[in-house]
């Protein structure tokens, strides 16, 4: 089992493909040590983002833009995306990186600053997509304030949810882990929230506020 | 529109805390614009932010948006003007107490200026 998906998710990965901007994009991440978004990751989210065509997004952690590139693939030439990170010198690269994709005609507010803060700062209920792509610990403290900025239906999408294979593997006891499991399962007892979690590479979490339709 | 000025009248909107409202004049001289362009950033862009912290100099908002305000008034506690204020369609719409629901204006530049300190001075690439 463990063999045939490690497989699986490499021909994913060569499948979905990766634009040469998205590769650039993930090699200067290391640069920076930050970690990127894979392709099969960037692609669902490229296409979650145009079923969703939202109004207003926001992205927490724009890294060297690769996540960046993929919401704004997908999002309307309308919206208005905002994208919060603490290393201004990592934005500048997604910044030059968006305008060599061909993507510059989109409105994008770069905030350079503590995600928390900034987060806080943004109209409640205002929003139809939150990406969440941090540590653990930051995760954690910034889901409920990411899930305050929805709009009935909004969607919240939590990458690194799985942290690989340590969240699932019950002998994991980092506090990372932890921390990780603790929240998935009080995300699980809330009401009014539709969940999905998908076990794409780290693990991506997809929450969308509202009840729904019955299931009755 | 210059993009620079308008993500600084964005964050000096975003600085004005829950249960207060700077006027129109507040958020331009605190953005380093003037009334006038905070005024049509929010009319345009305003739906992001917190927009019905920001009516005009008597407090007051175009009866629309007062409708849709006052929710959000009522839910963060900001004084309001006249005890019945818009429990009725067929009454003046409702508007803000500006003596006791303005932010402190030094407190308020300061946090707005701490909003800004990644910004750069002028845009390089404005066209």
């Amino acid at each position: 089992m463990a063999r045939d998906w490690a497989a699986s998710a490499r021909m994913a990965d060569d499948y979905n493909g990766s634009a040469p901007v998205d590769d650039a994009a993930r090699s200067i991440a290391h640069e920076f040590r930050r970690r990127a978004l894979p392709p099969t990751s960037s692609a669902t989210l490229t296409l979650l983002t145009e079923l969703l065509r939202p109004a207003s997004a926001i992205e927490v952690g724009t890294g060297t833009g690769t996540a960046t590139l993929a919401l704004l693939r997908g999002m309307p030439r309308s919206g208005t995306l905002t994208s919060i990170d603490p290393d201004g010198d990592a934005q500048e690269v997604a910044r030059e990186l968006i305008v060599h994709a061909g993507l510059a005609g989109h409105r994008v507010r770069m905030i350079t600053g503590e995600p928390a803060a900034v987060l806080g700062r943004l109209a409640e209920r205002s929003y139809d997509l939150v990406v969440v792509d941090a540590e653990p610990e930051l995760t954690v403290e910034l889901v409920p304030h990411a899930l305050r900025r929805l709009e009935d239906g909004g969607v919240l999408v939590v990458s690194r949810a799985l942290q690989g294979g340590d969240v699932a593997d019950p002998a994991v006891r980092t506090p990372q882990a932890r921390a990780l499991r603790r929240m998935l399962r009080e995300l699980g007892e809330q009401s009014g929230l539709r969940r999905l979690l998908l076990p794409v590479d780290e693990g991506l979490l997809v929450l969308r506020k509202g009840e729904g339709p019955s299931r009755g | 529109m210059d993009e620079l000025a308008l993500e600084r009248t964005l964050r000096a909107v975003e600085c004005i805390p829950a249960g207060q409202v700077a006027a129109y004049g507040d958020v331009g001289r605190a953005a380093g614009t003037s009334a006038r362009f905070a005024a049509r950033v929010l009319s345009l862009y305003g739906s992001t932010v917190t927009w019905w912290r920001v009516p005009n100099a008597r407090g007051e908002m175009p009866p629309a948006l007062a409708v849709r305000a006052l929710p959000h008034w009522r839910e963060e506690g900001t004084p309001l003007v006249g005890t019945d204020a818009g429990t009725g369609a067929d009454r003046s719409p409702p508007r803000v107490d500006m003596r006791s629901a303005r932010v402190d204006l030094p407190a308020f530049a300061a946090s707005v200026e701490a909003a800004l300190a990644d910004l750069p001075e002028e845009d390089p690439d404005a066209p």
